[in-house]
C-alpha cells in the first residue's frame, strides 16, 4: 500500500511514511564484513580494490561505450528496512539488495522491458513448451546457472537447496516478509509449514531448527541446480511473483542469525556483483566489488563501477543541490528524489537528467467507507458513491497533485503497463447526474462527509481542499478527519470499529504492486477481494465485498494462460468500479534526478530508482 | 504672572509620554491598519472578486499545479491552490489577532488573579502557587503541544487553550512579585488598619499599581502568542486546512520557495510587521509607564 505523502510511491506502503520502516532504522555502527573473511580473501580484495581504484577509467574506442571503474556516490536521507533479502520489503531495501543479492528473475536495465522479468539466478523463463512450467500449469521447475557462487570461504555454489532455504525464511516468527500474504495460499504446504513456524521461539536455533527439520510439500530442491515448485492453482503471475527479493537463495550461514537482525547485517553473504563492506545504519553503506562474482553468469548486472558509497545522512534539498552542481561525489539518488518544486523548474528547463518514471502504481486514490452509518448509511448505497464520483474532477485533483506531466490520469484499477488493463471511464465529470443520483437515493438534505488524511501530507492536505470545494458545487460537505502520519494506518485505516463508527467516510489512501506486469493479482487480491482482504490482515479499508468480483478475482487468479487471466482481470476491473468501490485518480510518474556524468541511467519500476548496477561514469568524474 | 500646572493623573502622565515617542505611534497606527485589515477581509474579498477558499484553477495556477505570481487580478499572486494570497492573508490576520487577543486575555486573567493572590496571601498559597509556576514554566511548550494537539486534534480553540495555559505563568510571578512589594506599602498597611478587606484592598490599592507593568507584558506577550500560533501552524497543529492563517501559508510555502517567492514572502512579512508592531509599542508603553513614575 502506498502512501500519497511524498513522491516515493514504492512498493507497498510508501517508505517515507511506513510506520514499520521507521522502526527499521537500527543504531549503532556495523562491522564490516571483510574483516570476517580469511587472510587470502582479504588480499585479493585489497588488490582488487586497489587495482580498480587506481587504475585510470578504461574509455573503450567508441565515443560513449561503457567506461569501468570509479565510485558511485548515491546520496539520500533514509535506510534500508533489512539487510536481509528474505525479508526486505521497501525499495530502499530492494536497491541495496541489487548490488549484492540476485533472484531467480529480475527485472532488466533494458529501456522497454524494465516490467518485464528476466532469468538471473535461473537459465531460462519457465513456459510449458520448454518444460518449466507442466501442463497443468501447477509446477514450475527452475534450473540454476552453472558459476554463480556464494562469497564464502571458499566460494560455493549457490545452490536449489539455498533457495528453498531462502523460501522457508520469509515465514520466520521473528520478522516474517511483508510480502507474504501474496503467496501464502499458493505455494503448496507453505501455509502448513508457517503456521508451525509462527509457534517457534524468536531465536536463530530455534528457526534454524525448525527450518532444518520441517519442508514445505510444494518447494524443493531436485540435485544441485533445480528449484521445484508446485501450486494450488494455476497462477500465470507466479514468475512476476519470483522475482520479488524474498524468493532469493539464502547460504546456510544465514541460520547462525535472527531473520532482519542486525547480527546478519554485519554477516552478509553476497551472490551479487558487490558484496558490504560497511553498513553504519542510516548512516552509510559501502559496497566493493564481490571477487567471487563471475560476469558471464550475470545477465543482469554489468557492474561497471568499482564501488557504491550510499550517504545516508544528506536531505533532499542538498542532493538535488549537488546532483545539478555535478561534482564528482554526487552522481545519484539513493532515496531522495527531487523536491515537487524543482521538478516543475526542471521540466520547463527540459533537464535532461530528469527521468519522469512509470512507477504502475494507484497512488494516491479515494477510498469509499461502504460501512459507515453516516448519513443513515449513504456511503453503502451504489447510486451515492456514484454520485461523488461523478462531482469529482480528476483534473482539479491532478493539478494540485503536480500537473499531467507527473500523473498519468487514472480512471479504472489497473494502471496501463499493467497486464489486463483496458482504458475506459465510466463516472466522467458531471455534477448534473450526481445531483440527480442524490435526489434518488433520497439523503437528507446537506449530507456532510468525512475525509480521512495525514495531516503532515502535502497532498493530502491539497487533495481534501480541492475535493472538499468539487463536492461543495452539487451540496456536499466535507468536513477534514486530519490524522498524524504514524497513526493513520494502525489507529484508523487498519482499525475495522474505526470504519464502521463512521470516523471517516472517504479516506485517501494508495497502492502499488509488489511486482510488476502480470500484476493484476497485487492489486485485487489485496484490495477488493471481499472479507480474506478486510483490515487489518488486508487492505480492503472501505470493506468493499461483491460476490461477482469475488468470484471474478478468482477465477482469474487460476487462469491458465495470460490470455485468459488478461481478459478476467479487465471484466474484474470493470465490476469494481461498476461498483464504484473507490475513486482512482492518478498512475503517478516518479521523478528522479542524476548528475550529468551518471550515463545509461535505467529507471527500473521496481526499485523506483535508475539501476546503479548498470551505470557507468564520464572519465575525470569517477569520484572517490 | 503665574503659571498654573494641570494636575494629571498617572495614565495620562502614559498617554502624555506615549505621544511623544514616534516609534510607538508608528507601531500602533501598523496595528490598527492590521486590525483593519481583519475587520475588512470580507471587503478584500469582495474588492478583488476572491473567495478566501475558492480555488482558481485556470488563473491562479499553472497547468502544473504551481501558484501564479502577483498580478493585476491576483496583487499578492496565488497560493499552491490558486487562491488569492492577498484575501487569505487578509482573513489570516482574522485568526492571528483572534489567537493574540484571545491566548494573552486568557494568559494575563489567570496570571493576574495567581500573582495577587500568591503576593498577597503568601504562606501556603503563595507556596503553591509559586511551584506551580515552577512546573509551568519548566514544561517544553512544543512538545507538550504537539503532545496534546495529536489527542485531541487540532483546532484553533485548543491553540487558545494551549498558549493561554503555557503564558499565564510568568504574568503571575511578575505580578507576585510586584505585589510583595506594595503589600509592604504604608498605604496598604494604613487600609488594612482601617479594618478594609482582603479583596478590597487588592482591588483598589493593590490592582491599580500592578496595572502599568502588566500591560507593558501584555503588548509584549501579544506578539509572542502570535509567532507561538503561527509556529503551531506552520508544524501542522493550528487550525485545521482550509483556515487561513499565517503560519499554515509559511508552511505550505515551503515547498515552493524556489519557484514562487510571493508565497513565502507576503504571509512571512505580514507575520514580521504585525509582531515588530506589537513589540515597538510595549516598549514604547514601557518607557512611557517608567517615565510616569519618574
Amino acid at each position: 500500500m502506498s502512501s500519497i505523502g511524498g513522491s516515493t510511491p514504492t512498493g507497498r506502503m510508501a517508505e517515507s511514511e511506513h510506520p514499520m520502516f521507521m522502526l527499521c532504522k537500527q543504531g549503532g555502527l556495523l562491522r564490516p564484513r571483510a574483516i570476517l573473511v580469511v587472510p587470502v580473501l582479504c588480499l585479493m580484495m585489497v588488490l582488487s580494490a586497489c587495482v580498480t581504484e587506481t587504475t585510470p577509467a578504461r574509455n573503450t574506442a567508441r565515443p560513449g561505450a561503457p567506461l569501468t571503474g570509479g565510485t558511485l556516490n548515491m546520496l539520500g536521507s533514509g535506510d534500508v528496512d533489512y539487510m536481509d533479502p528474505n525479508v526486505s520489503y521497501y525499495t530502499a531495501g530492494y536497491l541495496g539488495l541489487r548490488m549484492w543479492s540476485r533472484q531467480l528473475f529480475a527485472y532488466p536495465a533494458r529501456p522497454g522491458k524494465t516490467t518485464m522479468p528476466a532469468p538471473d539466478l535461473a537459465t531460462q523463463i519457465p513456459t510449458r513448451s520448454n518444460g518449466g512450467i507442466s501442463a497443468d500449469g501447477l509446477t514450475y521447475t527452475i534450473t540454476l546457472r552453472q558459476g554463480v557462487r556464494w562469497n564464502t570461504n571458499p566460494p560455493r555454489p549457490v545452490t536449489a537447496a539455498d533457495v528453498v532455504r531462502g523460501l522457508k525464511r520469509t515465514c520466520n516468527p521473528a520478522q516474517p516478509f511483508g510480502g507474504m500474504p501474496d503467496f501464502r495460499d499458493l505455494i503448496v504446504g507453505y501455509a502448513k509449514f508457517c503456521d508451525g513456524f509462527a509457534r517457534v521461539p524468536q531465536t536463530a536455533s530455534a528457526i534454524a531448527r525448525y527450518i532444518n527439520r520441517h519442508e514445505i510439500a510444494g518447494a524443493t530442491a531436485r540435485g544441485e541446480r533445480t528449484a521445484v515448485f508446485r501450486l494450488t492453482h494455476p497462477a500465470t503471475y507466479f514468475v512476476e511473483m519470483l522475482t520479488l527479493p524474498a524468493f532469493s537463495p539464502a547460504p546456510v550461514e544465514y541460520l547462525r542469525y535472527v531473520p532482519g537482525s542486525l547480527e546478519l547485517a554485519r554477516n552478509t553473504i553476497s551472490n551479487g556483483p558487490y558484496q558490504i563492506e560497511s553498513y553504519r545504519p542510516t548512516k552509510e553503506i559501502v559496497f566493493v566489488r564481490n571477487p567471487v562474482w563471475d560476469r558471464s553468469t550475470d545477465p543482469i548486472r554489468k557492474a561497471y563501477v568499482d564501488k557504491i558509497v550510499v550517504d545516508q545522512t544528506v536531505s533532499q534539498e542538498s542532493t538535488q543541490l549537488q546532483l545539478q552542481a555535478g561534482t564528482e561525489s554526487a552522481d545519484m539518488e539513493w532515496d531522495n528524489f527531487p523536491p515537487s518544486s524543482t521538478v516543475a523548474a526542471l521540466l520547463s528547463q527540459r533537464d535532461p537528467n530528469l527521468h519522469l518514471g512509470a512507477t504502475s502504481s494507484s497512488n494516491p486514490f479515494l477510498v469509499f467507507n461502504i460501512v459507515s452509518p453516516n448519513n443513515r448509511r449513504a456511503m453503502a448505497k451504489l447510486p451515492v458513491r456514484r454520485a461523488i464520483a461523478h462531482a469529482i474532477r480528476r483534473r482539479d485533483l491532478i493539478q494540485a497533485l503536480g500537473g499531467p506531466k507527473l500523473n498519468e490520469p487514472l480512471t479504472h484499477v489497473l494502471p496501463s503497463t499493467v497486464m489486463g488493463s483496458r482504458n475506459f471511464d465510466i463516472y466522467p465529470y458531471n455534477p448534473g447526474k450526481t445531483r440527480r443520483l442524490l435526489t434518488q437515493a433520497k439523503l437528507p438534505r446537506g449530507m456532510t462527509l468525512k475525509f480521512l488524511y495525514r495531516s503532515d501530507s502535502e497532498a493530502g492536505r491539497k487533495v481534501f481542499t480541492t475535493l472538499q470545494q468539487n463536492l461543495r458545487e452539487v451540496g456536499i460537505r466535507l468536513e477534514g478527519v486530519a490524522v498524524p502520519n504514524a497513526d493513520f494506518f494502525t489507529k484508523y485505516l487498519q482499525v475495522p470499529s474505526v470504519a464502521r463508527r463512521g470516523v471517516w467516510d472517504i479516506a485517501l489512501a494508495g497502492w502499488a504492486p509488489d511486482w510488476h506486469g502480470d500484476a493484476a493479482a497485487s492489486f485485487f487480491g489485496p484490495l477488493f477481494s471481499g472479507k480474506k482482504s478486510f483490515p487489518p490482515a488486508g487492505s480492503n479499508f472501505g470493506f468493499y465485498n461483491s460476490p461477482v468480483t469475488n468470484r471474478l478475482i478468482r477465477q482469474a487468479m487460476a487462469a491458465p494462460t495470460k490470455e485468459q487471466a488478461a481478459q478476467l482481470w479487465t471484466q474484474v476491473d470493470r465490476q469494481v468500479m461498476r461498483d464504484a468501490a473507490f475513486y482512482p485518480i492518478t498512475n503517478p510518474r516518479q521523478p528522479n534526478y542524476h548528475a550529468p556524468h551518471v550515463r545509461n541511467a535505467v529507471f527500473i519500476p521496481a526499485l523506483q530508482n535508475f539501476d546503479p548496477t548498470n551505470v557507468w561514469l564520464e572519465p575525470g568524474k569517477h569520484g572517490g | 504672572m503665574r503659571e498654573w500646572v494641570e494636575p494629571s493623573g498617572p495614565w495620562r502622565m502614559v498617554w502624555k509620554q506615549l505621544r511623544r515617542d514616534w516609534v510607538a505611534v508608528g507601531a500602533a497606527v501598523v496595528i490598527l491598519a492590521i486590525v483593519g485589515l481583519a475587520v475588512c477581509a470580507p471587503l478584500v474579498a469582495q474588492v478583488t472578486r476572491h473567495g478566501v477558499d475558492t480555488q482558481y484553477r485556470t488563473t491562479g495556477l499553472t497547468a502544473d499545479g504551481l501558484p501564479r505570481p502577483p498580478s493585476r487580478e491576483f496583487w499578492l499572486g496565488t497560493d499552491d491552490l490558486g487562491r488569492d494570497v492577498l484575501v487569505r492573508i487578509a482573513y489570516g490576520a482574522r485568526t492571528s489577532l483572534l489567537v493574540g487577543v484571545a491566548a494573552t486575555g486568557m494568559a494575563v486573567a489567570i496570571g493576574l488573579v495567581a500573582g495577587l493572590v500568591a503576593g498577597y496571601f503568601g504562606g501556603a498559597v503563595d507556596t503553591v502557587v509559586a511551584r506551580l509556576v515552577d512546573l509551568v514554566l519548566s514544561l517544553p511548550f512544543l512538545l507538550f503541544a504537539i503532545a496534546l494537539v495529536s489527542v485531541t486534534g487540532p483546532g484553533l480553540a485548543i491553540v487558545i487553550v494551549v498558549i493561554g495555559a503555557f503564558s499565564w505563568a510568568s504574568v503571575a510571578r511578575i505580578v507576585r512579585g510586584l505585589v510583595l512589594s506594595i503589600r509592604e506599602r504604608e498605604y496598604v498597611e494604613a487600609a488594612r488598619a482601617l479594618g478594609a478587606s482582603s479583596w478590597r484592598i487588592l482591588r483598589v490599592a493593590v490592582l491599580p499599581n500592578v496595572a502599568g507593568p502588566v500591560l507593558v507584558y501584555t503588548t509584549l506577550l501579544i506578539p509572542t502568542v502570535i509567532v507561538a500560533e503561527a509556529t503551531l501552524s506552520f508544524l501542522g497543529l493550528g487550525a485545521p486546512p482550509p483556515t487561513p492563517t499565517w503560519g499554515a501559508m509559511l508552511n505550505e510555502a515551503v515547498h515552493y520557495y524556489q519557484v514562487a517567492w510571493w508565497y513565502v514572502v507576503f504571509p512571512g512579512a505580514a507575520l514580521l510587521v504585525t509582531t515588530l508592531a506589537f513589540n515597538l509599542l510595549g516598549d514604547g508603553i514601557r518607557d512611557a509607564v517608567a517615565g510616569a513614575d519618574r
